[in-house]
């Protein structure tokens, strides 16, 4: 259960740069809902993920995971409930070590890490069965340096590091939007799948309008930082495309172009 | 052939050396290749570890506690190192030579005088080889075993679940922190540790050479970094065995090679400008070859 209280982000106040990133954001996002975000350039959906995930203080507002007020916790220390994966598939794994490491890293979010052995049998095992569902025959190159991967390697893989640990909430930027559609989709599919066979309570960003009318049980539009639309439910599964651009005036090129 | 001669006649006295230095350049592989921390807090540590450990053998201490306040000495100097750089936000590089520079007035104050001669008191290679302590190869043996042992530990350290945070972040920060690393805390240990090395390497050469001076190790940061990129030009950088045996062979190999060219004529007082075109030339080749630099930054 995450839920956001009044949120409200201004980058560089009291200068020139002056931005205001995110007007109040109330929002509730019930366990296993999978909600997915949509808004132009700008609107402020990455701000919303960022804050949540606690990457820098907020000027108003709170931001609560499972009735656990985490609004002062620093990004590292919410990572014990949150799991992320960025957009830049460069960010997500580390290049210089191998997958398995990059999982037994992912593995101990949260946890006290230990001074024992990283890689085992055990972990090697609960790899292999975890990236087998992504069907790239990752499972089968367990010490490949991440840095030899395809991009869409790269966020199986990190999506993996992500639910290696059940997160209470998952937070996908824009995860696909570095692909080729072909990788896109796959992607897509893994993440349809580990989301809802957990019941992951997820948020994910997205320009691509089919995956938005697609996936998830509830959709929400963000505008120059507000929610905009929040529809659920029946509500969202007879959403069209067409009807979604009709209906809220979508003037964005960027979502016309990739309806 | 005369030269060679007194290479040859000197390869001992060297790989001695080589392997009090070997220390230095574990201590300075870690902030640099595990945590991507250019860290330059050694060039005081080392130092700082030959004066803390001469003050404390001359106050009357046995060997092994004087060797240990050296190395915690240097422990907390990279542990100052990695605070400036949290709280003050400077850049990496700017923290190292403030905290090296704070050490040299304090490495005076430790000795109370900028020099101490060690002779007639107790030291580690009497400790360990009892009658045998001035037998050049008997030092060697000794000083070998113990790299070995310094390598083991920390193969086995980086192996571990907090080892390989650590490694996560000097491999990403992002995902480092993402995954609920304490980037801090783990750049706190690792410079922590790195500089625990260097001031190992400082005491072991004051109470190898009897006595311990301000400006002992002087060029020791770049002389240690030229022996990991050279270590590594040997055996290469992809495992963490590899990683850990890079600094040692680096070192070996390096003091040999500047012992050679010393033989040959080089002038002495050269020998740092060929070091540091030596360096410059490693860290550029990767580029001119259009690779990345092997010297890298955090974002
Ligand atoms: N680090 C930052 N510094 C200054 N301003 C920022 C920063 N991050 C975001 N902003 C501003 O905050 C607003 C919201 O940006 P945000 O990245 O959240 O948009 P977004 O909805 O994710 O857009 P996009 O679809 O382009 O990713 C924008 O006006 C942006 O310029
Ligand atoms: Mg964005």
């Amino acid at each position: 259960m995450l839920e956001v209280r009044g949120l409200g982000k201004v980058f560089h106040p009291g200068t020139a740069a002056e931005r205001v990133a995110l007007r109040g954001i109330d929002l509730a996002v019930a366990p296993g809902d999978f909600a997915v975000v949509i808004g132009d350039n700008g609107a402020g959906k990455s701000t919303l993920l960022n804050a949540v995930a606690g990457d820098f203080a907020v000027e108003t507002g709170a931001v609560l995971i499972d009735g656990r007020d985490v609004t002062g916790l620093p990004a590292h220390r919410r990572a014990r409930w949150v799991a992320r994966v960025f957009q830049d598939p460069a960010l997500g794994a580390a290049g210089a070590m191998s997958i398995e490491e990059n999982l037994a890293v992912a593995a101990r979010r949260g946890c006290r890490r230990r001074f024992r052995a990283a890689l085992g049998r055990e972990g090697r095992a609960r790899d292999r069965t975890l990236l087998a569902r992504f069907g790239l025959g990752l499972e089968e190159r367990l010490r490949t340096r991440v840095d030899l991967l395809s991009g869409g390697q790269r966020q199986a893989l990190a999506l993996a590091m992500a639910v290696v640990r059940r997160p209470d909430v998952l937070l996908l930027d824009e995860h696909t939007a570095a692909l080729d559609p072909r990788t896109a989709g796959l992607v897509m599919d893994a993440t349809v799948a580990v989301v809802g066979d957990a019941g992951l309570t997820t948020l994910m960003v997205t320009h691509n309008m089919q995956h938005a009318i697609r996936f998830g049980n509830r959709l929400l539009m963000m505008r120059q930082g507000r929610i905009a639309l929040d529809v659920s439910g029946p509500a969202k599964a007879a959403l069209t495309v067409e009807g979604l651009i009709e209906r809220f005036h979508l003037a964005d090129d960027k979502l016309l172009l990739q309806a | 052939m005369e030269a060679l001669g007194a290479f040859v006649h000197l390869v001992p006295v060297t790989l001695l050396q080589s392997l009090i230095y070997a220390f230095a350049a574990l201590g300075i592989m870690i902030p640099f290749r595990v945590l991507a921390f250019p860290d330059l807090t050694s060039e005081g540590s080392f130092p700082l570890g030959a004066c803390v450990c001469a003050a404390v053998l001359a106050a009357g201490a046995h060997p092994i506690v004087a060797t240990a306040a050296a190395v915690a000495a240097g422990f907390a100097a990279g542990c100052a190192t990695a605070l400036v750089h949290q709280h003050a936000r400077v850049n990496t590089l700017l923290c190292g030579i403030l905290v090296l520079t704070a050490l040299y007035s304090i490495n005076i104050r430790v000795m109370g005088q900028p020099n101490i001669p060690l002779f007639g008191f107790a030291n580690v290679f009497e400790l360990a080889l009892g009658a045998g302590k001035d037998d050049t190869w008997r030092r060697i043996a000794l000083l070998g075993a113990l790299a070995a042992c310094a390598c083991l530990a920390l193969w086995w350290l980086l192996r571990t679940e907090i080892g390989t945070a650590m490694r996560a972040v000097g491999a990403s920060l992002a995902m480092a922190r993402a995954q609920g690393v304490d980037v801090g805390l783990y750049t706190l240990w690792g410079l922590g540790i790195g500089n625990a090395f260097a001031a190992l390497g400082g005491s072991l050469l004051a109470q190898n050479q009897g006595f311990a001076d301000v400006n002992l190790g002087f060029g020791v940061l770049i002389n240690g970094l030229a022996a990991v990129i050279l270590g590594e030009a040997i055996v290469g950088a992809q495992t963490v065995a590899r990683l850990l045996a890079a600094p040692v062979v680096g070192a070996i190999v390096y003091y040999q090679v500047v012992s050679m060219a010393l033989a040959f004529g080089l002038q002495p007082s050269d020998l740092k400008l060929v070091t540091a075109v030596f360096v410059l030339v490693m860290l550029l080749l990767p580029a001119v070859r259009g690779r990345s630099l092997p010297v890298r930054m955090r974002e």
